[in-house]
């Protein structure tokens, strides 16, 4: 007879999922699904709406990423009037797009992942949390507010709001960098790299005292996507996609608007997100995974000298070969955290970033546009289709969280069945499998948006007895 | 929409405007930023550990926020400092931001929470008749305990 445990929803992450782990009767784990039950409709919501509005309308689809949608809807908009922007909009664009990162990142570690790494999986989740780092360590809690608020702080020089901006808009930006304002934010600069650096050096050292586990949790063969330099570089901005298989070798390299080419869409009835594969592999052959890890693992370096230091480190994990550990991404997430910073600090000191040339316009309208950036959480598309007057008629989004949708699941059940005992199920144990999702850092709030996509199956029942043998709440 | 007055008193409205009436947080902060009382107002599509270095610097602090499961039109209670884990990652609640707060500057200011009945959470712009008129109820509230606060600190 199998039994099934359900956890729902899944602690410390954005949006409602559910975790369903299938029991046999020797207490052995037989399957596991992750699942997202959160419902949105952006792509729907999108259409009969002018093309100028989406960069106002698409960060409405997640307060912790708004930045990112803001950022990929106005590239898609550029692509729809045909502006190669001037550069001191591209310049202001990608620091904006550092803040997000710094301040997504940032917060990620030290109050997401954090808990989990100080206190270790079976901790007392009374102290498993913020606020027992607060307790623990309020030095480093300290810094890790301070670094969020630096990051938002980026944000609201430009747009005047620390969240959901009104910035970015077709043809570039509509608000120039005072000098007092870059001023203020370079004086502050050093000392967020020199705690994001504290940070690295606390995941360095979790990583040493807890190589086992590391090197067994979550740990499976797939392939990884993300932006690159002309290079070859780490790109958050913007670039070119690489793709690369399990073992590090190229697939391909293309422009993001031909992304239809390479990546489908699959779609299972237990789940509202839809779960992308290259094409080329078909699915399942052609998962892959984004985010931290994988850009590390498609780079071929990082152009600042502080990240390229640690992500030397990082390629000589596998020997070059690609990180395949889920636990990685924190060390990988603290890699980008400090590129980004320093990557702010290369831009505030860049002389274009003052500079009032910030905006083009042209009288096209092309029948459609994609903008593709690094999200925080991985690789960000948004591709409109437009009539001649402009008017959405058509939106397809993949998010980020959606590109890890298999690798979320696939890693559930790797760790499902290599700590669970059904006989003598533990708050470690399933702190374990949530501990895993933690690891992608998932945004699902952003993630399911396909309206009318899916039937309404959220739970699998075991044909034989359907008996759920215990289910976990958080409240 | 950020705090730039010198008060002591802030209002933090959140939600979702995206989302019709999940946006009464950001109706009400609209709301009291174009009126003639004295207080700083943040509106934000959820709360985050950052914002603890913004109320520390208050006396007085309003958390707005929509609510799906209460009869009342709007419900204005006083709150402290608890820690809870969050449901979900990237949001805290009031009273986890109050203990943050507490824990990492050692104080914490006066809060209340104002939880004010929505209706329609589907997508749209335009909150409710019915939440507009719950929203200015409770705005009338928020500014007889801002005067009354402010009374007594003369």
């Amino acid at each position: 007879m199998t039994q099934k445990i359900t956890i729902q929803p899944v602690t410390r992450i954005e949006g409602h999922a559910r975790i369903t782990i299938y029991i046999n009767d020797d207490g052995k784990v037989d399957k596991a699904y992750f699942h997202v039950d959160q419902f949105r409709g952006f792509e729907k919501f999108s259409e009969g709406r002018m093309y100028y509005e989406m960069p106002i309308i698409t960060p409405r689809i997640c307060g912790i990423c708004p930045v990112s949608h803001h950022l990929a809807s106005a590239k898609a908009c550029d692509a729809i009037i045909s502006a190669d922007i001037p550069r001191p909009a591209k310049l202001l664009r990608e620091f904006m797009h550092m803040g997000q990162v710094i301040q997504s990142h940032s917060m990620h570690f030290f109050e997401l992942a954090g808990p989990d790494l100080i206190f270790g999986w079976d901790a007392d989740p009374k102290i498993r949390n913020v606020v027992g780092i607060i307790e623990a360590n309020p030095e480093l809690a300290l810094k890790a507010v301070k670094l969020r608020k630096f990051g938002q702080e980026i944000i609201a020089k430009l747009a005047g709001r620390r969240i959901h901006p009104n910035y970015a808009v077709p043809g570039g930006v509509n608000n120039t960098l005072s000098l007092k304002d870059r001023d203020e934010l370079l004086k502050e600069i050093d000392t967020m790299i020199s705690y994001i650096q504290e940070g690295i050096s606390l995941a360095k050292d979790w990583i040493e005292k807890n190589k086992e586990t590391v090197e067994e949790f979550g740990v499976f063969s797939t392939g990884y996507m993300g932006l690159v330099t002309e290079d070859g570089g780490l790109e958050l901005y913007d670039g070119k996609v690489k793709l690369i298989d399990k073992d590090g070798n190229l697939l391909e390299l293309f422009d993001g608007s031909s992304y239809l080419d390479y990546i489908g869409e699959h779609v299972e009835d237990w789940s509202y997100l839809k779960f992308p594969f290259y094409k080329k592999l078909g699915w399942p052959d052609g998962v892959y995974r984004v985010g931290p890890l994988a850009r590390l693992n498609v780079a071929e370096k990082i152009d600042t000298p502080l990240a390229q230091e640690e992500f030397k480190n990082f390629k000589s994990i596998n020997g070059g070969k690609p990180v395949e550990g889920s636990l990685y991404y924190h060390y990988a997430r603290l890699i980008e955290d400090l590129f980004a910073a320093e990557r702010a600090k290369e831009l505030l000191l860049d002389p274009d970033i003052l500079s009032d040339d910030i905006l083009v316009t042209t009288d096209k309208i092309l029948p459609e546009g994609v903008g593709v950036i690094e999200a925080p959480r991985g690789t960000l598309i948004h591709h409109y289709w437009v009539d001649n007057k402009g008017t959405i008629v058509k939106a397809n989004l993949i998010v980020a969280t959606g590109h890890n949708n298999w690798a979320m699941s696939k890693g559930v059940e790797e760790v499902a069945k290599r700590y669970i005992d059904g006989k003598n199920i533990t708050e470690g144990m399933l702190n374990r499998v949530e501990g895993l999702i933690r690891c992608y850092d998932p945004c699902l709030s952003c993630s399911t948006h396909a309206v009318g996509k899916m039937p309404m199956v959220i739970d699998i029942v075991s044909s034989s007895t359907g008996e759920v043998i215990g289910s976990v709440k958080r409240d | 929409m950020e705090a730039s007055k010198e008060t002591n008193i802030l209002v933090i409205g959140y939600g979702n405007p995206a989302r019709r009436d999940d946006g009464i947080g950001n109706y009400v902060t609209e709301r009291l930023s174009s009126e003639e009382i004295n207080v700083n107002v943040i509106s934000l599509q959820e709360l985050g550990p950052e914002l603890c270095e913004d109320i520390s610097g208050y006396e007085l602090v309003f958390f707005v926020d929509a609510s799906i499961n209460q009869s009342e039109d709007f419900i204005i209670r006083e709150i402290i400092p608890r820690y809870k884990t969050p449901i979900f990652s990237h949001h805290i609640s009031p009273e986890m931001l109050l203990a943050i707060t507490k824990e990492l500057y050692g104080l914490c200011p006066k809060s209340y929470l104002v939880s004010i009945k929505g209706y329609n959470f589907d997508f749209g712009f335009d909150i409710t008749k019915e939440a507009k008129r719950n929203s200015e109820e409770a705005i009338k509230k928020i500014k007889e305990i801002c005067m009354s606060w402010q009374l007594q600190k003369k």
